[in-house]
């Protein structure tokens, strides 16, 4: 499935980008937990989102297969138990006097028990997630 | 073959409508699941399973998993790999080289929801938690979810080892089909037909436990087991353990409709977690694990279908590829690859048959026996067929199918592949069914219904269930196998106070056994109803089963009830030697009856049961020493169906023993504007030979008739393009309720089979009739502007329907 999302941020893009390397600042995001970086460089962590009725930790793994001034793009996969979620992440920077505006678009595959069960509220409960991970952790940034 | 019968008008309670003896306890709730059981120190396992449909494992973490309160431990597919072996395959190569174990093997998961961790934890919650918090790396593979797409050349492999998607290839060929094809005055070709994928859903999910003693290096399951015999051999194999140290149980289960028969796979992994952590493990399935890996009835494409007919309307023969949809692993299949030569005639004359078969592996759900087993589908195909012929060729439906039928006096009646169909009336049957549904009148309906924006159809379905499987069917999948025929056990004993006490080899899972066992051991023994206690559930450590007991193919009636015939009539004679002796007469002057061994002639002479009990079991010493030291009143008795082995290289001889037929006909209303088919009127007639309790057949019936209308209009058990089960729970997979359905209009027909001890043949598989028969009507609602070719029929399709679908897939030659 297909999302899309947009929202500003007082952060520049320099400072949005400074986020992959800073570790210790994506551990402020409330929503991440045990961030680290794996030996692959990608950034492994446990995701919590608000949007579900009970807490529901995944396990995510998420690389940066590029990023630029303009845009960039991330490979997400999410996992906990038999439900999987990967999302193909393409950001875009929209700098301005006040901040940045930020466009997301996200391409979604959404497995297991959250793709047959959860058929009906999967595609808010993610885009709910992706949108508030994202506005967490620019706020971070700024 | 004739074999000698009882006559069921002349005994008390065979054949009457005896009341349910398990009703009481199931219906206030008193009732020993698998669930239920309590168990000392009981741990609980819950599965990680793999989201994806293909997929390499990379990693597995359970770090996390071992931060839960309550966690235990947990068992990874390289300790199965190396604990285990692989399940026995039925096939041959190549698709005996398919490795299939209790967790994904190979390093590979093959279907969205396979087992990939088992975790264990001190409550259930606490296992779900524990499984949740393991991280499984995955590196996703192409996968193919399409039968059809999966017989490419370049199709994704499911077993790399197997070299293809195929598991198991044959050519049935009986008759002449092209010469028929050549000469026949009316050829009907259809591209593709479809029989979609739908599950029993059983009230209870499985349930197992799983507990090791380490003193005796013995392992005891209680749950589900269909064929507990068969199932030990597997887990015996599996595990590495000898089979003398096995227990399989089962108390009340909730329905299998032949899903069960795979319990031992997830049993493995709870045995492999009870000895490693040294604790009772039990495993209860959630529902979405029900619909994610409980068993899925076997999909099929039928492609290239082509019938022969004659003008005066004489149907010769059928020709077809088949592609089985078996998912991911063979489990139990590809036995459904023969399985449905049972039924190769259907209901009808055919002459000529030629099918070309291919089990195909798929990343979905492995398939495992449902309900009509393999013969639904070819069932339906054959029903389909005849529904287009008489639309397409301007023949009277009705007319059409009493000419074809196989008549009352053709019986037995040999298929064009040696079965023998042993009794049946089906002319008779779909006259009664037509009655039912006031057929004129609903034509005069249909007629009426015209331009009001709502189509009336009716429609008519004919099918066979056939029971007692032959199981040397199997060497037709592969000479090797070492099966043949079929037999069943029974143990009957009068206790101490005289009781009769009854154990069938057979596992009940609803079908009532404990009240048709009571009423032919008490007709047997001249006891009452209520003096005859049979045992609940089922126990391997028991002598009362045979290798391949169980219940499955439609066969207790014969098998079950047969062989406590002959332990029941083994017991009778010893009773009759102990009361000759106190009474100074012969065996043969003794007779049974009103709970007494009593002289012929003279009813004074006679002996409570219950003395004779007390005699045997505490004054031996009264009794002649070679009454005493032979008698024991205990029955214990086989039954073994008549069969012979099959002819291997013709594919030819008679694979069942009986074959009751259901001839079902409905009317349907659809709408027009919104493709919804409402039943207005249903009707079966089922003809399932001498009835031993015809309240307990209704019930089968009426059962049967509800799934096969939820799975024509509601069931589908449907995958998305990436692999992922579009139906998870009941929400998206409706079972049909009171709500969904009319009040259904029941009669029978009663044709006794001449080759079983009473008479009775097996039934409640149903055959799915009411796919046909819902499809026929659909079609005729329709018209001849469209082809209904898939079994399952939503709204959607129906609106389609509407619209001309398919049309072009039919042609007629000539």
């Amino acid at each position: 499935m297909k999302l899309t999302g947009q929202f500003s941020s007082p952060a520049d893009v320099a400072k949005l980008l400074a986020l992959d390397g800073q570790l210790d600042q994506l551990e402020r995001v409330p929503s991440l937990d045990d961030v680290r970086r794996d030996s692959s460089g990608r950034i492994r962590a446990i995701f919590t989102p608000r949007a579900t009725f009970v807490p529901m930790p995944f396990a995510v793994v998420i690389a940066v297969e590029h990023a630029g001034q303009s845009d960039a793009a991330l490979k997400v996969h999410a996992s906990r138990g038999p439900t999987a979620v990967d999302v193909q992440l393409k950001l875009e920077f929209d700098q301005r006097d006040s901040g940045t505006s930020v466009s997301w678009h996200a391409e979604v595959a959404v497995r297991g028990p959250g793709a047959s069960v959860g058929q009906r509220v999967v595609r808010d409960l993610v885009s709910a997630a992706i949108d508030e991970v994202l506005r967490e952790t620019a706020a971070v940034a700024a | 073959m004739t074999i000698e019968q009882t006559r069921p008008d002349t005994r008390r309670f065979t054949g009457k409508a005896m009341p349910r003896k398990e009703d009481a306890r199931l219906l206030k709730a008193q009732g020993e699941f698998g669930d239920d059981t309590p168990v000392a120190n009981l741990a609980y396992m819950a599965f990680v399973r793999s989201p994806y449909a293909h997929a390499r494992i990379v990693d597995i973490d359970v770090s996390a998993a071992e931060k839960v309160d309550g966690y235990l431990g947990c068992l990874l597919p390289d300790e199965v790999a190396e604990l285990t072996d692989p399940y026995a395959e039925l096939q041959g190569p190549p698709g005996d080289a398919e490795v299939d174990r209790c967790l994904a093997a190979g390093g590979k998961v093959r279907f969205s929801g396979e087992p990939v961790v088992a975790v264990a934890a001190t409550s259930r919650e606490a296992a779900r938690d524990a499984a949740a918090a393991v991280v499984v790396d995955y590196e996703p593979l192409p996968h193919v979810v399409d039968t059809r797409k999966a017989v490419e050349p370049d199709a994704p492999l499911v077993h790399d080892q197997v070299g293809c998607n195929v598991a198991f290839e044959s050519t049935f060929d009986w008759g002449d089909i092209d010469f028929a094809l050549e000469n026949a005055d009316h050829v009907i070709e259809v591209d593709e037909l479809h029989f979609h994928r739908f599950s029993s859903t059983p009230l209870e999910c499985t349930a197992i436990t799983a507990e090791y003693d380490a003193g005796t290096d013995t392992f005891t399951f209680t749950g589900g087991f269909a064929t507990p015999q068969l199932a030990t051999l597997n887990l015996a194999g599996a595990l590495r353990h000898p089979t003398n140290k096995l227990r399989v149980l089962s108390k009340d289960i909730g329905g299998s409709f032949g899903i069960k028969l795979n319990t031992h796979i997830p049993a493995t992994a709870a045995a492999l977690l009870a000895r490693k952590l040294g604790r009772p493990i039990r495993w209860t399935e959630t529902r979405t694990e029900s619909h994610q890996m409980g068993g899925h009835g076997n999909e099929r494409w039928f492609r290239n279908v082509k019938m022969a007919l004659q003008s005066d309307g004489t149907v010769l023969g059928l020709s077809y590829e088949a592609l089985d949809d078996v998912g991911a692993y063979t489990r139990y299949e590809p036995l459904g690859a023969v399985i449905w030569t049972q039924v190769a005639n259907a209901c009808y004359q055919l002459k000529h048959l030629r099918v070309h078969y291919r089990s195909v592996y798929t990343n979905k759900c492995p398939t495992h026996p449902n309900r009509g087993y393999s013969r639904t589908q070819h069932l339906w195909l054959v029903e389909r067929m005849m529904d287009i012929a008489a639309h397409k060729l301007g023949f009277d439906p009705v007319e059409f199918r009493m000419k074809n039928y196989i008549q009352p006096d053709q019986y037995p009646y040999t298929t064009v592949n040696g079965c023998v169909y042993d009794s049946g009336n089906l002319p008779e049957s779909l006259r009664k069914a037509l009655e039912l549904i006031d057929y004129e009148e609903a034509r005069q309906l249909q007629r009426a219904a015209a331009g009001t924006g709502k189509r009336i159809g009716i429609g008519i379905g004919s099918t066979l269930d056939s029971g007692t499987n032959n199981f040397g069917q199997a060497r037709l999948l592969n000479p090797h196998l070492p099966f043949g025929g079929n037999s069943e056990a029974a143990l009957v004993r009068l206790g101490i106070d005289g009781a009769v006490y009854a154990t069938t080899g057979a596992v009940a899972f609803g079908q009532g056994h404990e009240t048709t066992i009571s009423q032919v051991v008490a007709d047997e023994l001249g006891v009452s109803y209520d003096d005859v206690h049979v045992q609940r559930g089922s126990d391997s450590g028991l002598s009362a089963q045979m290798g391949l007991s169980g219940s499955y193919a439609s066969q207790f009636a014969v098998t079950g009830i047969g062989a406590m015939l002959n332990a029941t009539r083994k017991l009778a004679a010893e009773i009759k030697q102990v009361a000759a002796a106190v009474l100074g007469v012969k065996p043969e002057e003794i007779e049974l009856a009103d709970g007494k061994a009593r002289v012929v002639g003279d009813a004074e002479k006679a002996l409570p049961l219950s003395d004779v009990a007390g005699i045997v079991h505490f004054s031996p010493a009264s009794l002649p020493r070679e009454v005493a030291e032979n008698v024991g009143l205990v029955g214990r008795a086989v039954y073994s169906a008549p069969f012979d082995l099959p002819d291997l290289e013709r594919k030819y001889g008679n694979l069942t023993l009986t074959y009751a037929t259901q001839i079902h006909a409905c009317v349907v209303e659809i709408d027009e504007e919104t493709g919804q088919t409402t039943l207005l009127r249903y009707a079966m007639v089922d003809d399932c030979g001498t009835p031993i309790n015809p309240m307990v057949i209704e019930g089968q019936v009426h059962g049967a008739t509800a799934h096969g209308i939820s799975a024509a209009l509601f069931e589908d058990m449907a995958y998305d393009e990436n692999g992922q089960l579009r139906a998870g729970n009941f929400y998206d997979y409706h079972a049909a309720t009171a709500f969904d359905l009319p009040s259904f209009r029941y009669a029978n027909v009663v044709s006794p089979s001449p080759f079983t001890p009473i008479g009775a043949k097996g039934m409640g598989e149903g055959g799915g009739a009411p796919l046909q028969a819902i499809s026929a009507a659909i079609q005729d609602a329709v018209g001849d502007s469209a082809a209904v070719l898939d079994s399952f029929n939503p709204p959607e399709r129906v609106l389609r329907l509407l619209r001309g679908l398919n049309a072009e897939k039919v042609k007629v030659i000539r």
